[in-house]
């Protein structure tokens, strides 16, 4: 009987011991973070070890060997130059991922940064601000990645620049909005009161409690980036030929589509795992880090 | 000279029906060492004035006129980065809700800490410290243990006296506190009282107490402004406001307060009405609606300060006529059932 009695003790201790274990083990939407931090992570070991895991040169041709269907020695076949289709999906992986990564990761920055000091400072400033955002957001978007990399030229650089451009408007409404509530918390005031400077009131009071909605939208972002990157390329916007980049080799291969279904199939389905990785990955952590009411 | 001057303080507040000013025309003196207590009800506009002073303004409003002078400098046209030197460092400020004035992902140390730093310059082991001088100083018992401790383990009681170390961090010479025992038990509040009045006598600290209840007032400060309508209708020193008011406002307040040993089964007198709509300019004095005295010349114009003994300044042009026996709201002579 007794013994009966303790086992709900003992689980209790067991489960309390690490509090993120804790929460991961009752948080909603722990399913979608699983499979979405396993799709994710999957993808980034490949990026990350792409040269030790890809066989083969992703970019050195090898004409005896076009359109070899997928075989032991070319998991996923060759494409029109006889290079490893597998080698050049990993490849891409890095680089897709990477664009992903750091094009958001600058909108972010650059959105949070403008959404925090428009809502903090107000008055001319935010007016200031909320019409720019308005402005960019009146173009559509990949109408003005285009332009600016027509005007620019087509480089890493030029592409990162205009993501950045014009992806940061989302990140700044969000943060704006946030810290416009934050600013009327009790403690907020209290520390202008105690004439803490701005820049610690900003930094240590108030982006704490701003940052998470913004980090949730990076995630949700980079969904949307990478299918924009992937769907660029395609129309030769994004990295040339032959760097591999999905995108790219989807647009290459297109001619050859019904004679080689493996050349286009394969960075096809890298995004589509990629952008629903992400997806869940982003929606799990919103579900899991949303205050749970009652 | 007065540490502290407001003169004719004019705070505004945007509205799609144009501007009102919810503070109109505050004139008031704060002397080194000296207890004031503001008093009014509800939206008569004596949070804002204090918040006015250090420009902690909620959104929508802003500094219309007047000036606020703090040693003779006058700070209320001050840019936002000037006041910053006076905020905290000269003025301190002490806010009603303690539980919501401390940032709840901090320990008390850090927070007292990053005070110090910020407006003292005391870093690592000189800070800690000062800071636990400063928890024994509020009468918090094992200051060491308490300065790891978050908001949330605190009580009420414990969380004002960590806001009000808080607020000592810099040696202000003036504390606002902005109705600082509204939001504690009955017995809390008299010991952070004590403690304050405790604080004023040690320091040698002016504060300036914003709060609803007129006992409170009583038993701790020097002096006395009561504001109606966003202006301060009158002014003196405690014995006077209590003794002789000479505003029919003042008057009816100090009826209305419950007496202990107060008539059985009869009603509290109650001023009639309602405080004016502040949207609308004000003709006259704010009052007269709701005023027995009034008659047609007190709502023309606008009501001077007049000067009726030393320190005592009333904004009533019957104030000859006023006293504690004259002004009957006509509610305890008839209610007796």
């Amino acid at each position: 009987m007794s013994q009966i009695a303790t086992t709900p003790v003992q689980t209790q201790v067991a489960r309390i011991r690490s509090p993120f274990a804790f929460r991961l083990r009752r948080g909603k939407g722990r399913g979608k973070l699983y499979v979405g931090t396993l799709i994710v992570g999957a993808i980034a070991v490949l990026a990350i070890f792409s040269r030790v895991i890809a066989p083969f040169d992703p970019i050195t041709q090898d004409l005896t060997s076009q359109f070899l269907p997928p075989s032991h020695a070319h998991l996923f076949g060759t494409d029109q130059f006889g290079r490893d289709v597998f080698s050049r999906a990993v490849y891409a992986a890095s680089l897709d991922l990477q664009i992903a990564f750091l094009g958001t990761l600058f909108c972010m920055l650059l959105g949070v940064s403008i959404g925090v000091v428009a809502g903090y400072f107000g008055g001319i400033v935010d007016l200031i601000a909320g019409r720019l955002i308005d402005v960019v957001t009146a173009i559509p978007g990949i109408v003005a990645i285009i332009a600016l990399i027509a005007a620019l030229g087509s480089s890493m650089l030029n592409l990162y620049i205009a993501l950045a451009v014009t992806g940061w408007t989302a990140y700044a409404r969000l943060a704006r909005g946030e810290v416009i509530a934050a600013k009327n918390l009790q403690y907020v005031q209290a520390s202008r009161a105690l004439g803490y400077t701005n820049r610690r009131i900003v930094l240590r009071h108030i982006l704490p409690n701003v940052i998470t909605p913004p980090l949730l939208f990076w995630i949700t972002d980079m969904v949307g980036t990478v299918l924009l990157v992937t769907a660029l390329s395609y129309l030769g916007l994004g990295p040339q030929p032959p760097t591999p980049e999905w995108g790219a080799m989807i647009s290459e291969a297109q001619p050859f589509m019904l004679m080689a279904w493996w050349v286009p199939l394969f960075p096809g389905l890298g995004i589509v795992i990629a952008g629903i990785g992400l997806g869940l990955l982003g929606d799990g952590l919103a579900d899991f880090l949303r205050p749970e009411v009652g | 000279m007065a540490l502290l001057a407001i003169r004719d303080l004019v705070t505004q507040f945007k509205s799609s029906a144009g501007p009102f000013n919810a503070v109109n025309g505050v004139t008031l003196e704060v002397e080194r060492g000296e207890m004031v207590g503001l008093v009014g009800e509800s939206g008569c506009g004596k949070s804002l004035t204090l918040r006015s002073i250090v420009r902690v303004l909620p959104r929508g409003a802003r500094i219309a006129g007047g000036q606020i002078l703090y040693e003779g400098n006058d700070i209320a046209h001050l840019s936002s980065g000037n006041l910053t030197r006076f905020r905290g460092r000269e003025i301190s400020m002490i806010l009603q809700d303690p539980m919501s004035a401390l940032n709840p992902v901090y320990t008390v140390g850090a927070q007292l800490m990053e005070t110090l730093r910020e407006t003292r310059g005391l870093r690592g082991k000189a800070a800690r410290q000062r800071a636990i001088e400063l928890l024994r100083l509020v009468n918090i018992p094992d200051p060491e243990r308490r300065l790891e401790s978050y908001p949330h383990q605190l009580s009420g009681g414990l969380s004002q006296r960590v806001v009000i170390a808080i607020a000592l961090c810099a040696q202000p010479k003036v504390l606002l506190a902005d109705e600082p025992t509204t939001a504690l038990d009955v017995t809390v509040q008299a010991q952070i009282l004590k403690l304050l009045k405790d604080l004023q006598k040690q320091l040698q600290m002016a504060v300036l107490l914003v709060t609803h209840d007129l006992g409170l007032v009583a038993q701790t400060c020097s002096r006395v402004a009561i504001m109606y309508a966003g202006r301060v209708i009158e002014e003196g020193t405690v014995e006077q406001i209590f003794e002789s008011p000479r505003h029919p406002y003042t008057v009816g307040l100090i009826e209305s307060i419950p007496l202990v040993d107060g008539p059985l089964h009869t009603r509290l007198p109650a001023i009639p009405g309602s405080p004016p709509n502040m949207a609308k300019p004000i003709i006259g004095c704010a009052f007269a609606p709701r005023c027995p005295l009034a008659s047609n010349e007190c709502r023309e114009g606008t009501i001077p300060l007049y000067d009726v003994a030393p320190q005592h300044r009333v904004a009533c042009g019957k104030h000859a006529l006023v006293s504690k026996h004259s002004v009957i709201y006509g509610v305890r002579a008839n209610a007796a059932s």
